[in-house]
């Protein structure tokens, strides 16, 4: 009787392992059975092709851990993340995760690093001496589109008070870096014609502090409307209402390229 | 053993608060509200909150049964808090009213910014917060839509401000008012936040400048002198 009971209720997490079997919300415990129900050390086809084709791409193992490891918090947040599952879902064993990464806050901390640096070698050039506020755009939309590819990871580091605080030094860094290039955007796009510069410096600091926030924490206003997957989607409303903090210093041009722009928020 | 955690339950309470009877739910409350806001979401433990209170876990599950019933329910005291300040609405306003619900607004948020600050940070919480129909801030978003109509009533809007503009700025208005606390936590030392919660008011405000009329714009430069010059009084933050 209770072996039946059991398998009946394998299957259905089985087959869906993506979207768990509904039960009271809450966290799930540690004693919950991973996705696959596979005895452990019977590597599934698909994950050892996962492997093998890593492998071949010259792909460490590592790597590997931190690139499906991101994917899962993608869809679980940080909270909910464990390592048996991430083990499982690459055929692999706890032990062969624990060695790379001890905790799975080591694991959380180097898919951080990872998104810092990606976005550094993705944003760090675009402000260029052409710059306009299209250009503006798209510099913003780039950084937001790295943010969406973290978001498990970046929405805690944005919102749990213990990240906040541990990580408070290289956020201030950050943020005066930001201050830095997006001042020089400011004088780029003052040179270049589409805007007027903001002469009172408390009302400059006052712009660029607003246009930050919106730029760091719209996915988490964003998660509270929209379910995660469509991020991508409504992301450009959001840039777009980042670019409404320059209205008042626009020029004729700016204004132009902006109109264009404005159509995005609705 | 349990007649010893009942005594000690008695001791704290007393220790806490001579006069007033103070139940074990709003204890508990009270007690996490200061652990998450010196220690975060993430790495708050019932057990923890049970020895510090000198309780056994149970204790506790038997009033919350995770850890996110005790957030869920310290985020509905805050809103309902938040909710009294909005209700202080009236067709009166300007932008100096304006300027003190946000402040009030600010320092509610420093006073749950543990719980504030976490606020759609973790994916899964949200979810299970959306499966339980706890999405409980359309009230207050609506209230901020309200604010850009009165101020346009009273004259403190662009009067070629288009509806777009006017739309986006709302919502940027809301967005500065729930998240400028966590950008605070990132551009200033711990220390310094404290110090830092008229000028956040003043950031939430200036949300709306964009589409400020002139004599919206004057109101706005004269809160901002005082700010900067650290003029406003009784600057400290309620506790």
């Amino acid at each position: 009787m209770s072996t039946q009971v059991k398998t009946q209720q394998q299957q259905p997490q089985e087959a869906d392992a993506v979207n768990p079997p509904k039960r009271r919300p809450g966290r799930p415990r540690k004693t919950d059975k991973p996705a696959s129900t596979e005895p452990r050390g019977v590597k599934s086809e698909a994950a050892r092709k996962t492997r093998l084709a890593a492998k071949r791409a010259g792909t460490s193992t590592r790597e590997l851990i931190i690139a499906s490891a991101n994917e899962i918090i993608n869809r679980t947040g940080v909270v909910d993340f464990r390592i048996e599952t991430l083990a499982s879902s690459l055929s692999l064993s706890p032990g062969n995760i624990t060695y790379h990464f001890p905790k799975k806050e080591d694991i959380i901390a180097a898919i951080w690093e990872e998104y810092l640096a990606v976005l550094r070698d993705t944003t760090e050039e675009m402000i260029t001496p052409l710059l306009d506020i299209k250009q503006l755009f798209l510099y913003f939309r780039t950084a937001a589109a790295k943010a969406i590819s973290y978001v498990g990871v970046t929405t805690y580091y944005f919102g749990d008070m213990g990240a906040l605080l541990r990580e408070n030094e290289a956020f201030r860094r950050q943020i005066e870096r930001g201050r830095e290039l997006v001042f020089a955007g400011y004088d780029t796009l003052v040179e270049n014609g589409y805007m007027k510069p903001i002469e009172n410096p408390e009302i400059k600091e006052l712009t660029f502090d607003s246009q930050m926030t919106m730029l760091r924490w719209w996915i988490n206003h964003a998660l509270t409307k929209y379910p995660e997957q469509d991020l991508p989607a409504v992301m450009d409303k959001y840039i777009a209402l980042s670019l409404l903090q320059l209205v008042p210093y626009l020029t004729e041009a700016g204004k132009r390229q902006f109109a264009s722009i404005v159509n995005l928020i609705k | 053993m349990p007649a010893k955690t009942k005594s000690s339950t008695q001791k704290h309470a007393a220790v806490q608060t001579p006069q007033e009877e103070v139940s074990t739910r709003e204890m508990i409350l009270r007690r996490s509200l200061e652990l998450i806001n010196t220690k975060g979401m993430v790495d708050f433990r019932i057990d923890t909150l049970a020895t510090s209170l000198g309780l056994s876990p149970g204790n506790i599950t038997y009033h919350f049964s995770r850890k996110e019933d005790i957030c869920v329910a310290l985020w509905e005291q805050y809103l309902e808090e938040y909710g009294k300040v909005v209700r202080s609405l009236t067709t009166l306003l300007d932008i100096k009213q304006l300027y003190l619900l946000n402040r009030i607004n600010i320092h509610l948020n420093y006073k749950y910014r543990g719980v504030v600050v976490f606020r759609s940070a973790d994916l899964g919480a949200m979810r299970r917060d959306l499966e339980a129909g706890r999405v409980n801030e359309d009230e207050h978003f609506a209230i901020s839509r309200r604010v850009m109509t009165l101020l346009g009533q009273n004259g403190y809007l662009e009067k070629s401000a288009t509806k777009e503009i006017i739309e986006g700025t709302h919502i940027y208005h809301y967005i500065m008012m729930r998240w400028c606390i966590n950008f605070a936590y990132q551009a200033y030392t711990p220390e310094e936040v404290e110090a830092k919660l008229d000028y956040l008011a003043l950031m939430s405000l200036h949300a709306l400048y964009p589409t400020l009329s002139q004599k919206g714009r004057d109101e706005f430069a004269e809160i901002l002198s005082k700010v900067s010059a650290d003029n406003l009084s009784g600057d400290r933050p309620v506790k």
